[in-house]
């Protein structure tokens, strides 16, 4: 199930938000983890038995860990550690990256068989987030999770079940045994859930509905491509945080706190900056059980960036099994060294305008390569932004048909909205009625407009008229 | 945030969630919508088939939307927003100047495949015909897309339609009759609708009758009625449009003519069906009453005068043009009708033949090629 759905919003929510009302704390977890089990079954009912044996696999080997660490069992306990990743990674290789390793050995003289297992939704998210506790159990930073229904709820809570944020079992372990619900935490998140979803329906759809047309025409001119590239960019942004920020706004209406995910990226200065403002929790998971475990950068220059050779292989193949996307990550690692090399030394000394520049082109070219599953035709797009007719008369009607949209998305990537609204808060009183009625006379029009989106979407004119 | 705000933003979010649930509950569901002129997703079956492969979420999500409380209201909203947004086409229709509405249809959407096979059936039965020396006419007739092009929003994405007929031209030779030099002015065309109005088909049968040699039936010999002032058409229930003109339909109607219709073997009222009047979403269907497979009409022309139209709904207003001048007209609609028609001509002793399409609706039609049969 998706949350930008009639069926989620008004079905799905409406029903577990009242059960939530009426029900004891006490029994809060057993009602998100039925509620949660009821969402991944309606989307992905094949493969909610890979859901649960993980979860069950994972329970038993925690415990499992934190029994030989109790023992001082040091050799046990790193046996069972190193049996539990794999059996993860295992899972993840088996379903996310079968398909490309059989087709890449099969392209290199080899003839099996193509598997064809549909990647499991929220896999990647969900087994990062369980390697996260069992090593935390080991290393000795969280004790296991002795409640069976504590745990499978942090697997699998809806909210951040298929997309993130990553949340790292130690970040709520204490919210699984006792969480409050206080009014206003409530009612943020009812306000980033209705943000997320307007992030999501208004602006990620819509620029890329007019990306696919626009990376669909074959002639485009010079400023059509840039356009284009511009509202991928727009819309893998809105796509991503904004289901981050539906998940945040979700958690903190059942009374968890979720971490960041993104930072306003586009208005990074250099690749760096760009890092450490998308996708927080796949960086700072990486951080912790790849980058340092393999030694950080205490060990001398030539194995810092080793390690970030890894780290950032790794991180591109996250995101996607094509080797585009190990491309993808080899290519941050590249800028990534270059500026730790010294390079931001020069780049800090440049006006700021310069660096804004500098870091949209390089965050745009990237995207070139995301988006594209065949280098070839990266390729071609990157010459289409380059060579051939710079404008044509569809360029100018794709533009202004758009412009509303463009301009929403654009001032929305960056903080400019958010801190007008700070600014417009501190103007008012805390307790003045007018102000308050207003935000949520805003939200409650968002919501609508959401809502209409929805409908209209799902309305597709019939043959009937071709009469 | 303050205690006050934090309670005002949960009531009214809670309310407006629950309180839809709450309405799709306990309002009456209606299975049609009227502006739209169609019927409403059903119920969906529950079963674990469905739910394993996805459909049962596919179904369940187009049935709450289409029985969704208020939902004119939010399309309404959507168009609105749509529009304040710079927006130029919505739900496949673009909005144009003058307040014309315009089929959305590009070179992509065209299949070079089908757009050969539509030819060659056209060839084929034109070759057919001539063995048996039946006269035989071609007449797709350019949509407003193309003879109000001016209309369209600046620098829209738009098939060239030009080339598309051209080619057919240039393929059936003397068959072909081109209209697009007498279809020019915005009477000729509807501007909530796809279809062409009773000026613009009187225009192109005066063109096919030259064609043929005759002279056409003047227009005082019919009687002109205004039958509806309010008809919002198949393109404004695509669009749905926050700014719009209904359009009037008039008809031509021939006076003091005893003819019979029949329908798939039911005999209709006559030419034209007022119950379609009751509903301005409806009113084209006045003509006809609507698209059958075979229909039959017996006028008062010369015994043995028998021709044969090949069409789709751009005929329903042309007919009534043509009771005068035959004695039998048989109208096949090949959407409908799959019985070989070569072997009907035969067997209806068909003395002449016209093929009369919508462009943008023959480029988009794949029966065509049953006349191969």
């Amino acid at each position: 199930m998706v949350f930008s759905s009639i069926v989620f919003l008004f079905v799905f929510l409406a029903a577990v938000l009242v059960l939530s009302l009426v029900c004891p704390m006490r029994f809060q977890n057993i009602l998100l983890l039925a509620a949660s089990l009821c969402f991944y079954l309606w989307g992905e009912w094949r493969f909610a038995g890979i859901l649960i044996l993980s979860t069950l696999f994972d329970y038993g080997m925690g415990l499992l860990i934190g029994y030989f660490r109790e023992k001082e069992q040091k050799g046990a306990a790193k046996a069972a550690l190193i049996v539990t990743v794999i059996g993860n990674l295992s899972v993840l290789v088996v379903f996310k990256y079968s398909g490309l390793l059989v087709r890449s050995m099969n392209a290199l003289g080899a003839s099996f068989r193509v598997p064809a297992f549909v990647l499991p939704l929220g896999i990647s998210f969900y087994t990062f987030q369980q390697m996260s506790y069992i090593i935390d159990v080991y290393r000795g930073t969280v004790k296991p999770q002795k409640n069976p229904v504590s745990f499978a709820t942090y697997v699998m809570l809806f909210p951040q079940l298929i997309a993130g944020p990553i949340v790292r079992y130690n970040e709520i372990e204490k919210q699984l045994q006792e969480r409050t619900r206080s009014l206003t935490d409530y009612a943020e998140g009812i306000r980033r859930f209705v943000c997320g979803l307007a992030k999501k329906v208004l602006l990620a759809n819509a620029a890329g509905a007019v990306y696919e047309t626009i990376a669909g025409n074959a002639e485009r001119s010079v400023l059509l491509s840039w356009l284009g590239l511009f509202l991928y960019a727009f819309q893998i942004y809105f796509d991503f945080s904004g289901y981050s920020d539906m998940a945040i706004g979700l958690g903190k209406m059942f009374g968890f706190s979720f971490p960041e995910n993104f930072d306003h990226p586009y208005e990074a200065k250099s690749a760096t900056e760009f890092w450490r403002r998308w996708h927080i929790t796949l960086s700072t998971w990486f951080r912790e059980y790849v980058y340092i475990p393999l030694g950080g950068n205490r060990r001398g220059k030539v194995r810092t960036i080793f390690n970030l050779l890894i780290v950032w292989a790794l991180t591109g193949f996250w995101h996607g099994a094509e080797w585009n996307f190990l491309l993808w990550g080899l290519y941050w690692f590249v800028l990534l060294t270059i500026e730790k090399c010294g390079f931001d030394k020069i780049l800090e000394k440049l006006p700021n305008v310069l660096r804004h520049v500098y870091a949209l082109l390089i965050i745009l070219f990237g995207w070139v390569l995301f988006a594209h599953e065949n280098l070839s035709a990266a390729g071609s797009y990157v010459r289409s932004l380059f060579c051939g007719s710079f404008y044509t008369a569809e360029t100018g009607y794709l533009f202004c048909s758009n412009i509303g949209m463009i301009i929403l998305a654009a001032l929305f990537s960056t903080s400019l909205p958010g801190r007008c609204a700070a600014a417009f808060k501190k103007k008012t009183k805390e307790e003045a009625l007018t102000p308050a009625v207003l935000r949520t006379a805003v939200m409650a029009l968002v919501f609508l407009l959401c809502v209409a989106c929805l409908i209209r979407e799902s309305y597709n004119p019939f043959l009937y008229f071709r009469f | 945030m303050s205690r006050k705000e934090a309670i005002i933003t949960i009531v009214t979010f809670l309310t407006l969630l629950i309180g839809m649930s709450v309405l799709f509950i306990i309002l009456p569901l209606s299975n049609y919508s009227e502006w739209e002129r169609r019927y409403l997703a059903e119920k969906p079956e529950v079963s674990i088939e469905k739910l394993k492969n996805g459909t049962l979420a596919e179904e369940t999500e187009t049935y709450l939307a289409d029985h969704f409380p208020f939902r004119d209201m939010f399309v309404t909203v959507y168009s609105f927003y749509e529009t304040a947004t710079g927006h130029k086409e919505i739900g496949g229709v673009y909005l144009g100047k003058d307040n014309f509405l315009f089929t959305k249809l590009t070179d992509d959407e065209i299949d070079p495949k089908d757009r050969k096979a539509s030819a060659d059936a056209l060839v084929h039965f034109g070759q057919f015909l001539s063995e048996e020396e039946i006269p035989y006419r071609v007449m797709i007739v350019p949509s407003s897309g193309l003879s109000l092009k001016d209309k369209l929003p600046a620098g829209a994405p738009y098939y060239d339609q030009d080339a598309y007929l051209d080619n057919l031209a240039e393929q059936l030779g003397g068959s072909f009759t081109d209209t697009r030099a007498v279809l020019r002015e915005e009477s000729d065309y509807y501007r909530t609708d796809h279809h062409w109005t009773m000026s613009g088909a009187y225009k192109a049968y005066e063109v096919w009758e030259r064609s043929m040699g005759r002279t056409p039936v003047s227009k005082d010999r019919f009687r002109s009625v205004t039958v509806s002032d309010r008809f919002l058409g198949t393109l404004y229930a695509k669009a749905k449009p926050v700014r719009y003109q209904s359009d009037t339909v008039t008809a031509l109607e021939p006076e003091g003519v005893a003819v019979t219709v029949t329908a798939d073997g039911k005999t209709l009222a006559g030419l034209y069906d007022e119950t379609k009047l009751n509903s301005r979403y409806d009113a084209y269907s006045y003509f006809l009453g609507g698209n059958y497979g075979e229909l039959k009409i017996t006028g008062t022309g010369p015994q043995g005068s028998r021709l044969l139209v090949i069409k789709d709904s751009y005929a329903n207003c042309f007919l009534p043009l043509l009771v005068t001048e035959y004695e039998e007209i048989h109208v096949l609609d090949l959407r409908y009708f799959g019985r070989p028609v070569r072997d009907y001509v035969k067997a209806n002793a068909i003395s002449e033949v016209l093929v009369l399409y919508g462009a943008d609706g023959f480029a988009c039609e794949r029966s065509i090629r049953k006349l191969e049969r």
